[in-house]
């Protein structure tokens, strides 16, 4: 795709963030366009999740510049959490309430007509096989009936970027087709998606550009095929290893076999 | 959402105008309020927590808070009916009130107050700081409100009749005074908390305040009677009494007085009320606030780098100590394993805490109440008359409930799903796992007491008690192994807890509270002869022998035991 001629949807700027004395961002930079679905990816306390709820508005004490459709997020968090939709990682949500009830609380607060909302509402969890749940408290809901739940509040006010973070833990195989067809078309209407995960073909079948973060700075940015011919490995798999393992993965199995087996453990 | 609900919610919504003006969106505070108070009534409250687990989904827990706080407005009343004097009783009324209004607040209010989810459903939603900050004030005051209305409506009515319209007003001001220096009380005690602890163990110090207003409640109930009797007879009065300076309550008291008559003792007094919480409240806007709105926000941050980890018992003298004991009490493989798994989780579940722990406090306070009410004195108990063998047998006894309670409730855990190892691991006997359950109940909670039991017997009867003791201990552990085989149908923190007891285990457990009271009587009979107690001792030990070896030996068809899915 060419993109410039069109404004980017999401632009980072030499982003960082401590926590303490601990640096967990060491300027990111990210420019990201409408319709591009990014997978985002890294190893655990890579950085990941803290740019995401920076981007959510979650975290407002960084240093750098995040500017999303030409608006900044320090100056006008208002706007710009208006046009984010959010699938947070943890299944959180108020469990004591209906799906009605919490969707409809969240509807309202990005200012959707009631009359649009209803419906939506209605149609998102039919599509998603919970109509006849609409009205039970959610607290006996399964994982995966909750992330639903959570996926709709994300996308119900048809916000211009949806930011999900792992969306299809707990759901069952009709459900992941379902959410990644939904996430191609809305990328296909020119909705921007930040996907971040830790199942690594998902991501690679999924995503149109993926970044890769490690230690708080991005190491890799490009297409697939992109990486895939930079570091002449076939998977994202292969590709995410071999640029933020320390050791060798096939050496640690090795050493678990020979403590398993009573060998010592030679290194 | 019931009428209380929305009337209060509109009662607090009507400066709309203002919050506009302060920059909140009163559209979404509605919104957001509305979902809270929605969510407040289907929230378990302290009522609910001590009692059993019911399946049926919670409603109407607003009103049944409210409902509570009244009974409790009402109990205080008591305050006016101990003293004579009006001083004494407004300061015994304000100490309740301070002391409940805070205990309940922190119990019943703080996971509202810490509900981190808000950070990740509120906040990425286009709703502003000063909305969410509002909101969340709004939250607490009327919350305050369906506590405090009730609670101080009995006294504000009783004023009201006793001594006019004017009285009580001076004293429903008087309250809201009180109720200002409570909240900078609780404040201090939120800031202490996360002082000196994490925000990840605040739900455990929480708990620990919920056990113990439970014991509270039962010491006031067994207590204030008798108090509130030797007031009466004395003609006790606290004015005068330089120490009352030291209970705000007094100087509220105080305040009261004032309006009545002058007095440079009520001036004080009324100063002190008057100036003391405007003051605390400016400490709580100015210092508190930020700070806990800073702990807050790196509780919600999720960062897990601020946040210290949990210890595990790693290498802790305790830890140690559980070790040996372990090894010492029980064999190698299922056995030391169960031991070990029950002696951390009864210490670190919330559930078992809150449900077991109020009772071994209600025991002890029963123990001590036993020694009072019988009136025996030191020679009768060396002497060893008929009372005092009751005492020293019944206190000697008591200490087969505990363990009654807490195997009956370790066999519960909100996380039963998680006993699925039990079943997939090769167990050949899950009788070892309730062996070295049990030994574990035995050793951590009745052996500290049968210490104590024997030091005070040392120490106030002599060595001539020991044998009685000795007799009574191993009798003790006889009818806990009693009721183990009898009751106890399920591996530890394996079951779902249901509301519905069976009628077969109601009368199992019933026959099981007779073991004891059995072995007791026939322990009185035998008392003042050492050879015979001693004979006792050794058939005692052979018989809990003999049923341990059964007990351990319960095969898995025995148990009839299944995963709870």
């Amino acid at each position: 795709m060419d993109h410039t001629s069109m404004q980017p949807a999401i632009v980072i700027e030499n982003l960082r963030k401590n926590y303490g004395t601990k640096q967990v961002l060491k300027g990111v930079n990210l420019e990201i366009f409408p319709g591009q679905i990014i997978g985002y990816i890294g190893p655990n306390g890579a950085g990941k999740s803290t740019t995401v709820k920076i981007l959510c508005g979650l975290i407002n004490d960084y240093e750098g510049t995040v500017t999303v459709n030409g608006t900044d997020l320090k100056q006008e968090p208002i706007r710009v959490k208006s046009m984010i939709g959010y699938v947070p990682e943890l299944a959180e949500l108020y469990e004591v309430l209906t799906p009605r009830e919490f969707l409809e609380l969240m509807g309202q607060l990005y200012n959707v007509p009631d009359a649009v909302l209803a419906m939506r509402i209605t149609g998102l969890m039919e599509a998603f096989g919970l109509g006849s749940n609409l009205d039970q408290r959610m607290d006996t809901f399964s994982k995966g009936m909750r992330q639903k739940v959570l996926i709709a509040s994300g996308i119900l006010h048809n916000p211009d970027i949806l930011i999900l973070d792992e969306p299809l833990s707990g759901l069952d195989a009709n459900s992941v087709i379902i959410i990644k067809e939904l996430i191609s078309s809305l990328a296909r209407e020119g909705k921007t998606i930040f996907y971040c995960s830790h199942m690594m073909d998902v991501v690679e079948k999924v995503s149109d550009r993926i970044v890769l973060i490690n230690e708080g700075a991005v190491i890799a940015n490009g297409t697939f095929e992109e990486l895939q011919h930079q570091l002449g490995s076939n998977s994202l798999e292969k590709i995410f290893s071999s640029l933020t393992a320390t050791e060798s993965p096939s050496a640690k199995a090795h050493q678990m076999i020979n403590l398993l087996e009573n060998k010592t453990v030679s290194t | 959402m019931n009428f209380l609900n929305k009337l209060l919610l509109r009662l607090v919504l009507m400066p709309a105008l203002l919050y506009k003006k302060l920059g909140a969106d009163p559209r979404q505070l509605r919104l957001i309020l509305t979902a809270k108070l929605m969510m407040d009534d289907r929230r378990p409250n302290m009522y609910h927590y001590t009692r059993r687990k019911t399946e049926k989904a919670i409603s109407g827990s607003t009103l049944g808070t409210m409902f509570f706080s009244l009974l409790f407005g009402l109990f205080f009343l008591y305050g006016f009916m101990i003293s004579d004097e009006r001083i004494t009783q407004l300061t015994i009324y304000f100490s309740i009130y301070i002391v409940i209004l805070s205990t309940t607040l922190i119990s019943d209010f703080t996971s509202v107050l810490m509900d981190v989810r808000d950070n990740y459903i509120i906040l990425p939603k286009p709703v502003n700081d000063k909305t969410f900050v509002l909101c969340r004030l709004l939250h607490i005051f009327i919350h305050l409100l369906k506590l405090v209305i009730p609670m101080s409506l009995p006294a504000v009515v009783y004023m009201f009749i006793q001594q006019g319209p004017g009285a009580s007003l001076v004293f429903s001001f008087i309250l809201l005074f009180c109720t200002v220096f409570t909240i900078f009380l609780i404040n201090a005690v939120y800031l202490i908390i996360l002082k000196v602890s994490t925000p990840a163990k605040f739900q455990a110090i929480i708990s620990y305040v919920q056990i113990f207003i439970a014991i509270f409640m039962y010491v006031g109930y067994q207590l204030v009677p008798r108090l509130a009797n030797k007031i009466m007879l004395t003609g006790y009065t606290i004015s005068g009494k330089p120490w009352a300076w030291l209970l705000p309550s007094y100087w509220f008291a105080g305040g009261w007085q004032f309006f009545y008559s002058f007095n440079i003792r009520y001036a004080t007094g009324g100063l002190l009320s008057l100036i003391v919480p405007p003051l605390t409240l400016w400490i709580v806007v100015k210092y508190f606030a930020p700070s806990f709105n800073q702990k807050l926000s790196q509780l919600s941050a999720g960062n897990e780098e601020g946040i210290k980890k949990k210890r595990g018992s790693g290498s802790s003298f305790w830890a140690l100590v559980k070790q040996k004991l372990a090894a010492l009490s029980t064999g190698r493989g299922e056995e030391r394993m169960s031991f070990l798994l029950t002696w951390d989780l009864t210490s670190r579940s919330k559930d078992f805490k809150l449900k077991v722990y109020p009772s071994f406090g209600y025991l002890l306070v029963y123990a001590v109440m036993l020694f009072f009410n019988n009136k025996i004195t030191l020679e009768e108990l060396r002497l060893g008359t008929s009372g005092s063998k009751l005492t020293v047998l019944s206190v000697t006894y008591i200490c087969t409930f505990i363990v009654a309670m807490a195997l009956e409730q370790i066999q519960y855990s909100d996380k039963f799903r998680a006993s699925w190892f039990y079943y997939t691991t090769p167990i050949r006997k899950p009788g070892l796992i309730l062996a070295g359950s049990l030994k574990a109940t035995m050793i951590k909670f009745v052996a500290p007491a049968c210490l104590v039991i024997l030091i005070a017997g040392l120490a106030i009867i002599g060595v001539q008690v020991v044998p009685n003791l000795l007799l009574g201990f191993c009798n003790v552990w006889l009818s806990c192994l009693i009721i183990a085989v009898l009751t106890v149908r399920a591996l530890p923190f394996s079951a779902f807890q249901h509301n519905k007891k069976k009628a077969g285990a109601i009368i199992r457990s019933l026959m099981s509270m007779l073991i004891p009271l059995f072995l007791g009587v026939l322990q009185f009979f035998v008392y003042h002869s050492v050879w015979a107690v001693l004979l006792c001792c050794c058939l005692s030990v052979i018989a809990s022998w003999l049923l341990l070896d059964y007990l351990k030996n319960k095969s898995w068809q025995q148990l009839a035991v299944a995963y709870n899915e």
